[in-house]
C-alpha cells in the first residue's frame, strides 16, 4: 500500500517536473523565435546622418534615416539576421540582431580612400577622364 | 599559312578574358540597367537589388551594375582641376595637404551622391561598393594610366583608379571611368560614350595602358597572383 502511494508521489513529481520543463523550454524556443521591433539613430563624427539606408542583408527591405538620423525598421526581425547600414562615403556596417537588440545607436566612420585623379599634362583630343 | 595560324592563336589568347563569357548575351542585363536610368544613389542597396535580382549569372549581374554606372555617372573635369591645383599648392605643407585631402574626400562623396558626378577614384569606389552589396569580391586598384600624351615614363605618382572583380572564382579587370565616355578637350564637357572594351578586358591588353601600384593586379602570369 505504502509502495503504491510512494510510486504515485514519484510519478506526480516527475510529471510536474516534466510539465515545468516543457513550459520552460517552449518559452525559451519562443523567445528565440520572437521577432524584434528595431529602431535606432545613425550618426557620424559631425552629427546625425540623413538618408542612410538600413537594409536587411540580401533583401530590398529597408529603412531610411531622417534629418535626425533616426529610423524605424519596417519589419519585425528574427534573432540572428543581419542588417547593413549603408551610405556613400562611409564604411558599410553590418549589425547582427541579437536577443537583446532593440535600439541601434551607431556612429559611421568615413570610408578610407585615397583620391587619385590628376589632370593630364598636355592637351589632346578626346581626353577620357582621370589622368588625361 | 603558319603565319595566319599564329595570328589567330595570338588574337585568341588576347581576348581570353572576355572570351570566358563569349556566349553570354548582355542584352537583358543592359536593358535592366537602362530601366534604372536616373535612379538615386541615396538608396544604394535598393538600386543594387533592382539591378541584380532578376539576373541569374554573376557576369550578368556585374554587367548590369557596370552598365548602370557607365551610363549614369558623369566625369567631373572641374573636380579634377581643383584637386590638381590644390595638390600642387600644398605639396610642401603636409598639414594643409592633409586638410585638403580630408575636405576633398567629403566634397567628392557629396558630389557623387547628390549630382552623380565624380572622378576616376569615385567611379572605382562606386563600382566596388555596389558589387560588394551584390555579394561580389571587388577591388579598387590605384596606379598609373597611360594615353597617347601622358606616358608612363613621365608619371611620378599614381594618377588613375580602376577595378578588379571576381566572377565565378576568377579575377577580371575593368575600368568604369574609361568605359563611361570622354571629356571634350575644347569645351571640357563630358559626353557619355560607352566603351565596352574596358569591361573585363584581357590582362595583357589592359596592361598596355594600366600599371597598378600592386603588380599582382596585372593578373598577368608570372606576377605573384
Amino acid at each position: 500500500m505504502n509502495k503504491n502511494h510512494n510510486d504515485m508521489k514519484i510519478l506526480k513529481t516527475l510529471s510536474f517536473i516534466m510539465l515545468v520543463l516543457l513550459v520552460f523550454s517552449s518559452n525559451a524556443v519562443q523567445a528565440q523565435n520572437a521577432e524584434k521591433a528595431i529602431k535606432g539613430v545613425i550618426k557620424d563624427v559631425d552629427g546625425p546622418v540623413e538618408n542612410a539606408t538600413v537594409v536587411l542583408k540580401g533583401t530590398d527591405i529597408y529603412a531610411t534615416t531622417n534629418s535626425e538620423g533616426k529610423f524605424i525598421f519596417p519589419k519585425l526581425l528574427k534573432v540572428g539576421v543581419v542588417l547593413e547600414v549603408v551610405h556613400l562615403g562611409y564604411t558599410t556596417v553590418p549589425i547582427i540582431i541579437k536577443q537583446n537588440t532593440s535600439f541601434i545607436n551607431l556612429e559611421l566612420t568615413d570610408y578610407v580612400i585615397e583620391i587619385i585623379g590628376v589632370l593630364r599634362m598636355s592637351t589632346d583630343e578626346n581626353s577620357d577622364g582621370c589622368n588625361h | 599559312m603558319v603565319r595566319i595560324l599564329f595570328i589567330l592563336l595570338f588574337s585568341y589568347s588576347a581576348f581570353g578574358q572576355i572570351n570566358d563569357f563569349a556566349k553570354v548575351d548582355f542584352k537583358t542585363a543592359d536593358k535592366i540597367a537602362k530601366a534604372q536610368r536616373g535612379a538615386s544613389l541615396e538608396e544604394l542597396p535598393q538600386l543594387v537589388h533592382k539591378l541584380t535580382a532578376d539576373l541569374d549569372t554573376e557576369v550578368e549581374q556585374f554587367r548590369a551594375l557596370y552598365y548602370w554606372i557607365c551610363h549614369n555617372i558623369r566625369n567631373d573635369y572641374n573636380l579634377l582641376l581643383k584637386n590638381e591645383r590644390k595638390l600642387k599648392k600644398y605639396a610642401n605643407d603636409s598639414v594643409l595637404l592633409n586638410d585638403w585631402k580630408a575636405s576633398f574626400k567629403k566634397e567628392l562623396f557629396l558630389k557623387l551622391r547628390s549630382k552623380k558626378r565624380t572622378i576616376c577614384t569615385g567611379y572605382a569606389y562606386l563600382l566596388k561598393e555596389m558589387a560588394e552589396l551584390a555579394g561580389f569580391e571587388c577591388e579598387l586598384i590605384n596606379g598609373y594610366g597611360q594615353t597617347k600624351t601622358v606616358r608612363f615614363e613621365y608619371l611620378t605618382s599614381p594618377n588613375h583608379s580602376w577595378n578588379a572583380i571576381k566572377l565565378n572564382g576568377k579575377w577580371y579587370l575593368c575600368d568604369p571611368t574609361w568605359s563611361s565616355g570622354l571629356i571634350d578637350s575644347s569645351t571640357y564637357e563630358f559626353h557619355f560614350i560607352f566603351k565596352e572594351e574596358y569591361f573585363l578586358m584581357a590582362p595583357n591588353e589592359f596592361a598596355e595602358a594600366h600599371r597598378p601600384l600592386d603588380s599582382k593586379w596585372t593578373l598577368l602570369e608570372g606576377t605573384n597572383n
